[in-house]
């Protein structure tokens, strides 16, 4: 059945090699933060912190005008950077969590730990938002109950919070919840029950607007997060623009892609630095696609002359599609499949 | 890497991490059996030695003391598998010859005692000698010696098995 050269050959087998960069700071700020006794801290790491402080806040201020306006007065990602957003997951979400994640081709650490950051209600669906932290990314987790279920979960790197140039990041937009029992309109399109926005935001913002194709409206914000829901949108309505406010004011756009609608509406393509691995860090061979495998409709769905064309084609090879939904699979970008 | 003084500066930390990631994390992986897990282990090792980086007596190596705790995380964390997590155990997954042989490889570990499993694991994936390794796991030069040929001798021997099964 298997046959092995050697001891070394058989242990090369077992575990891969490491090839990627590991992140220092991260080690220092975590060992800043969960330090008993800040008084008693050794000088060299009083002054890293400072340092570490100053690197921040002079990145903020020199780059927005609320960079500069709450720059002087927080500490970042402060919740975040302890690991202590928000208050503790219920056990059931957490367990509920760890099932998912159990069941995920692309699974999150092993005992990584859910809080929960902010909670609304909108026509009998319960929206929960919680956060976590999984290696270098800081982890949001929007779970639906009630009228509509589903869930989805979207990180954040680290390192791209520290050098992102607004005090907020969006982190998932207009990502769609149910859809509404109507006729589906010339193109086949039907409306979506609920659309959600959410992010990740620093300690001094105090607000956070969404403004859509039907108006502006406040986000819930707090445990460093925000949260907007739209309640039964209508058709394509989308958030076109998405504002961090200041406790003083001081208001910056957040950059972010609005999710285009219909087939071929393509929005301009961001601009700005590409974030990400530059290289393939891991090859996956096989493997299965959890939410595909429960045929849990993620996504939108895909217009009904669109799904006729791909019964019988050569996309599908011939055969009937058991799951046809459109995916966004990077929120800042418009390409879907 | 000896030292006279006690106490470990975060210069040497970071250079020690910067320097030995690889194999800390390769060593963190084959202990917990997952590597994102593995890679948040160094993480929170790392954390630890800074932490307590004063308490560093400099009585043996600097690399020693940091293997110590990451070994020590390491089996904090650790659950049942032994090298990278097989995402494919699941039931009616895809499974392919590497897969399969690697499957071999970690049931034979298993069946080591957890010395022997450390101290072949400090070897292969780290490459320490048997000083190091001494040093890390807080055993004699001789021990490791003794303890490193027997988990040859078994592991060779239960690969064998499986081999002419």
């Amino acid at each position: 059945m298997s046959s092995f050269n050697s001891v070394s050959d058989a242990l090369d087998l077992l575990v891969d090699p490491f090839d990627d960069v590991g992140d220092w700071d991260e080690i220092v700020r975590r060992a800043l933060a969960l330090s008993p006794d800040r008084e008693q801290r050794p000088r060299q790491l009083r002054f890293l912190a400072a340092t570490a402080i100053v690197v921040l806040t002079t990145a903020l201020v020199v780059a927005t005008p609320l960079g500069a306006a709450i720059g002087r007065a927080l500490d970042g990602f402060g919740t975040w950077v302890t690991g202590q957003p928000g208050t503790p997951a219920s056990p059931d979400a957490q367990k509920a969590f760890q099932a998912a994640n159990a069941r995920s081709w692309a699974s999150f650490a092993r005992g990584t730990e859910l809080r929960k950051l902010l909670v609304t209600e909108a026509s009998g669906a319960t929206f929960t938002l919680y956060g976590f932290r999984s290696g270098g990314s800081l982890c949001l987790r929007l779970v639906v109950s009630g009228s509509v279920r589903g869930s989805t979960s979207d990180c954040a790197p680290l390192s791209a919070l520290q050098t992102e140039r607004t005090p907020a990041v969006v982190v998932a937009a207009d990502e769609p919840f149910g859809s509404v029992h109507v006729r589906p309109d010339a193109q086949g399109y039907v409306p979506e029950a609920f659309s959600a926005t959410f992010g990740i935001a620093s300690d001094g913002v105090k607000r956070v607007t969404v403004q859509g194709d039907a108006g502006q409206a406040d986000a819930l914000i707090g445990g460093n997060a925000f949260l907007y829901v739209a309640d039964h949108p209508k058709l394509g309505a989308r958030i076109r623009a998405v504002d961090a406010v200041a406790a003083n004011g001081t208001r910056v756009a957040l950059p972010f892609a609005s999710s285009p609608f219909g087939t071929l509406a393509l929005a301009a393509p961001p601009t700005g630095k590409v974030h990400g691995p530059s290289r393939i860090e891991r090859h996956v061979v096989g493997g299965t696609i959890g939410w595909v495998e429960r045929r849990e409709p993620r996504g939108r769905p895909v217009p009904a002359n669109l799904r006729k064309r791909l019964v019988g084609s050569q996309l599908t090879r011939g055969a009937k599609p058991l799951l046809a939904r459109l995916i966004q699979p990077d929120q800042r970008d418009f390409i879907r499949v | 890497m000896g030292r006279r003084q006690s106490g470990a500066s975060l210069d040497e930390l970071r250079e020690a991490y910067q320097r030995r990631l690889a194999e800390f994390r390769r060593v963190a992986a084959a202990i917990v059996g997952d590597r994102e897990l593995a890679s948040d282990v160094v993480q929170e090792a790392f954390v630890r030695a800074v932490k307590q980086r004063a308490s560093f007596a400099g009585r043996g190596s600097l690399d020693g003391w940091l293997w110590r705790i990451v070994v020590n995380t390491a089996r904090d964390h650790r659950s049942d598998p032994v090298g990278d997590r097989d995402e494919t155990d699941e039931p009616g997954v895809y499974h392919d010859m590497v897969d399969e042989r690697r499957n071999v490889v970690r049931a034979a570990v298993q069946q080591l005692p957890e010395r022997q499993r450390l101290v072949l694991f400090l070897r292969h994936y780290a490459d320490l000698d048997y000083g190091s390794i001494a040093d890390a796991l807080s055993i004699s030069d001789g021990t490791v010696a003794a303890t490193l040929h027997a988990a040859h001798s078994r592991l060779r021997e239960l690969l064998s098995e499986v081999r002419s099964a």
